[in-house]
């Protein structure tokens, strides 16, 4: 299936098409506004820290289709220095650069799943998946049109 | 509140009214500890006449308890198991050393007097 | 405010309204930021636009504007802009871009809600590591009067092993001392699932140990059935090691340094104490 995109993310501005990517596929997946919002601002949060730590990385996304539920998955990798802890990263009450606590730990609390995995030497890769549960009528109108398509 | 901790002398009597989650256990056992260290109590008796069910966690923190009270010089009796909760206990494979039980209250308060006999004497 | 509008033109009126968008600045100076904003947005509801107006959300948050003054000023915004516009179908199409400015600029309060109920469970969490690790200090700091039998200090080894595996969230703990330097005297304790060859792993940590380590500091295991094992070093005030501490984990679990910390400042307690027992035996010269 190549329903997947990429966007490389290299300054402030590429931010934009991460974001339209993301809200495109999101609603092809059927994910209701405020759940595209979301979605999108998790992905501004990650990549202006790539912009702003790394100076450049890039995203990938693709739909997940299962029969109980759809869902998207971005992940984001760098080249950086990486984190030197993950834990500490992520835990609630980091303010690093006396930011907010949005960033990293911000992203995680709106997705589903959240994965931060950092390479050996240097490098880290962010996994993140939101999910949208079908109900059964939609299932049950798949099915049905499934059989007269 | 679910246990009521009472003096009498130097002894401390805990009776445990109703089930108690987990947490609440520890919390009991944390409580108790405290209690036995701000006090010098000699002893402390745990009555669970009230329990039906008596789980290795509970039965794993009251012998918890019972070394941190040794370590601060007192025992522990527990009194008022059910025979139905006796028969369910025998089947942990636990020793509950030193924890110790009796029938009732003032079976426990004989056994921690002859104790503390033996203990001048020997 | 002119009706028509290119992405640029979004961006470059964004930074004119946030400069005048400060720490406790007065309603009437947010009400005319965020009508600006609100108008770049529905000029033109490209991306661009979208994440201008999230930006301007994240400014607002870090410039602790509340959700009460927020909402006021939003709906007064829109319904000024509904007052100007021509006609029923321009009125629903600023209606709706209202309403996914709005969205934009409250995810970041999303993300900042969310995070409360985390804070709360951390500090809960803390506050209990802590009473629990004044309550062991003050338990092993008192064990002295009490011990009268050899057998108290494999109780109070017990104690230790039991607190550590709680407060470390380990699977297991084990805890070893030699009682008498140098004899075969010893005695092992262990909390949590029962680690494999307990009296194993207790050797490996003193190999570890004896090749020089500070009681400060503590030494990670070769990893066997655990996914993370560290060992810390029981030693006497003259430096002498007479036991150590040692956890492990499962899964993909590994230690953080608050929990070796933790586990460093058991074990300095837990010599204190063990030394203390061991000159009332006579055990130590």
């Amino acid at each position: 299936m190549d329903d997947e995109v990429v966007v490389e993310i290299n300054a402030d501005a590429d931010l934009v098409a991460a974001r339209a990517e993301a809200r495109a596929l999101a609603t092809r997946l059927g994910f209701s506004r405020t759940d595209a919002t979301l979605i999108a601002t998790a992905i501004s949060e990650i990549s202006r820290n790539i912009v702003v730590h790394v100076g450049k990385g890039r995203l990938v996304m693709r739909p997940l289709y299962e029969d109980h539920r759809y869902g998207l998955v971005v992940v984001a990798s760098d080249d950086g220095p990486g984190i030197r802890d993950v834990e500490a990263a992520l835990a609630e009450g980091n303010a690093a650069r006396g930011g907010l606590g949005l960033g990293l730990p911000g992203a995680r609390r709106l997705m589903d799943e959240f994965h931060v995995k950092c390479g050996s030497e240097r490098g880290t890769t962010v996994t993140m998946t939101k999910w949208r549960m079908r109900d059964e009528l939609e299932r049950l109108r798949e099915r049905r049109d499934g059989k007269n398509a | 509140m679910s246990v009521a901790i009472l003096r009498q002398r130097d002894y401390l009597i805990a009776s445990i009214q109703t089930d108690l989650t987990d947490s609440e256990i520890l919390a009991f056992r944390d409580e108790l500890a405290d209690r036995v260290g701000e006090r010098r109590a000699r002893a402390v008796i745990v009555d669970v006449t009230a329990l039906d069910v008596i789980d290795s966690f509970l039965a794993r923190s009251l012998r918890s308890l019972a070394i941190t009270a040794r370590l601060r010089g007192a025992e522990t009796v527990i009194v008022g198991i059910q025979p139905d909760v006796a028969i369910a206990m025998a089947h942990f494979d636990l020793n509950l050393a030193p924890l110790r039980t009796a029938l009732d209250l003032d079976e426990a308060l004989a056994v921690l007097d002859r104790l503390r006999t033996e203990a001048t004497n020997g | 405010m002119s009706s028509s509008g290119s992405a640029r033109g979004a961006t470059a009126r964004m930074p004119e309204a946030m400069r005048h968008l400060r720490a406790g600045a007065s309603h009437a100076v947010f009400r005319s930021a965020y009508a600006a904003a609100f108008q770049a947005f529905i000029d033109d509801e490209s991306e661009t636009a979208r994440l201008a107006a999230y930006e301007f959300g994240r400014e607002a948050v870090s410039r602790e504007v509340g959700l009460l003054e927020l909402s006021q000023t939003h709906h007064a915004v829109l319904a000024t802009a509904l007052t100007h516009c021509s006609d029923s179908s321009d009125s629903d199409r600023i209606t709706s871009a209202a309403a996914d400015f709005l969205l934009e600029v409250l995810s970041t309060y999303e993300m900042s809600r969310r995070g409360l109920a985390e804070a709360r469970e951390t500090v809960l969490y803390e506050r209990r590591q802590a009473t629990m690790i004044r309550r062991l200090s003050s338990l092993l700091a008192d064990t002295s009067l009490a011990l009268h039998e050899h057998s108290s200090i494999e109780e109070m080894l017990q104690i230790v092993a039991e607190q550590a595996c709680e407060l470390t969230d380990a699977a297991c703990c084990i805890a070893h001392a030699r009682t008498r330097l140098g004899c075969l005297d010893a005695i092992l304790a262990s909390a949590g699932s029962e680690p494999p060859e307990p009296s194993r792993i207790a050797f490996e940590a003193f190999e570890a140990l004896e090749r020089g380590t500070e009681a400060t500091h503590a030494v990670h295991l070769g990893a066997r059935t655990a996914s993370a094992s560290i060992a810390v070093p029981l030693a006497t005030l003259d430096g002498e090691v007479v036991g150590v501490l040692a956890i492990a984990a499962n899964g993909e679990r590994t230690f953080s340094e608050l929990h070796q910390a933790v586990l460093v400042h058991i074990a300095q307690m837990t010599a204190a104490a063990l030394e203390r027992a061991m000159r009332y035996h006579g055990s130590l010269p």
